[in-house]
């Protein structure tokens, strides 16, 4: 009984140090400051594609998720999203959610540096930093692709 | 496969199915490892390869069929093999909770290896550093679970169904 308890006293040092030390090295570089980015909702269920919204915001929040709550303070749409665990998960857009088993709202950038770099964006929206004229196009989809 | 086989495969997965979605909020903590590893260790490899079968067809029917849960099928499997070939040298609860603790940190990397294919190797890494810290609790939370559960989960297999399987 002994064993086991230093078993899991010392599995949890584990994670909290790990932990630690993971965030450390893959955190990303933010950007201060205002920066300018374009943000595009649709949905893409249908056969032809529905925009929900299409704008800019200059924002000076560093993370994606911040300037998606400015533009929700700003009424430019309504946004209802739930703590996963992972970070926050869209749920809806102007209230269309996915409809039926297998649609999710995701997001896609041809010019963000991370979403460049890994090919897809890796990252959860608060997790991602923007930078100064950032293209985000948030999409509804069965999301067969991947 | 006899009927008794075949309620047993029911049976077994649908324990799996509503464990995992009872702590499905818990992000990578679960107990579908260690029930797995166990069942392993008492069942033949065709029934444990079913109950994968079985509990990754209920993910996709559940959460939708995407590559990841695809990649259920494989994983789980995969890991039932290698449960059954180590089956005599996991004796006991510390050579089971590294076990799971591996199978829980490498979870994320072989679930990354499709991406390899689509997107080349830089997306295959950047799935794989994006999962770190999941696999990292996904490690250390079936550790801490086989450390905790493992000896009498084991008892439990040892009493009812060793003694019943045939």
């Amino acid at each position: 009984m002994k064993n086991k308890l230093v078993a899991v006293v010392c599995a949890l040092l584990v994670l909290g140090i790990g932990s630690y030390v993971i965030l450390n090295i893959t955190k990303k570089k933010t950007t201060v400051g205002d920066k300018e980015i374009s943000v595009t909702i649709e949905n893409r269920l249908n056969e032809e594609v529905d925009i929900i919204y299409q704008g800019k915001i200059t924002t000076d929040k560093e993370y994606l998720g911040g300037a998606l709550d400015e533009l929700v303070g700003k009424n430019a749409f309504s946004m209802e999203a739930s703590d996963s665990g992972f970070g926050r998960y869209i749920i809806s857009f102007n209230q269309i959610e996915g409809s039926g088993i297998g649609a999710y709202w995701m997001f896609e950038s041809d010019n963000n540096e991370v979403c460049v770099e890994n090919g897809f964006c890796s990252l959860g929206m608060d997790m991602l930093p923007i930078n100064d004229n950032d293209h985000f196009i948030f999409y509804l989809s069965n999301s067969n692709e991947y | 496969m006899n009927t008794k086989m075949v309620v047993r495969i029911a049976v077994l997965s649908a324990i799996l199915c509503v464990i995992q979605l009872m702590i499905s909020y818990l992000p990578n903590i679960e107990f579908v490892t260690l029930l797995l590893i166990v069942f392993s260790l008492h069942l033949p490899l065709k029934e444990g390869i079913w109950i994968c079968i079985v509990f990754s067809t209920m993910q996709g029917l559940l959460y939708g069929f995407h590559l990841w849960t695809l990649m259920y099928y494989v994983i789980w499997s995969f890991y039932c093999v290698i449960v059954y070939v180590l089956k005599n040298r996991l004796d006991n609860w510390v050579k089971v909770a590294v076990l799971a603790s591996i199978f829980g940190f490498a979870f994320g990397s072989l679930h990354s290896i499709p991406y390899f294919f689509i997107g080349g190797v830089s997306m295959g890494k950047a799935n794989i550093i994006a999962g770190l810290l999941f696999d990292l609790v996904h490690g250390v939370g079936n550790f801490v679970i086989a450390t905790v559960l493992f000896d009498s989960v084991n008892k439990y297999f040892n009493r009812y169904i060793d003694n019943k399987r045939n």
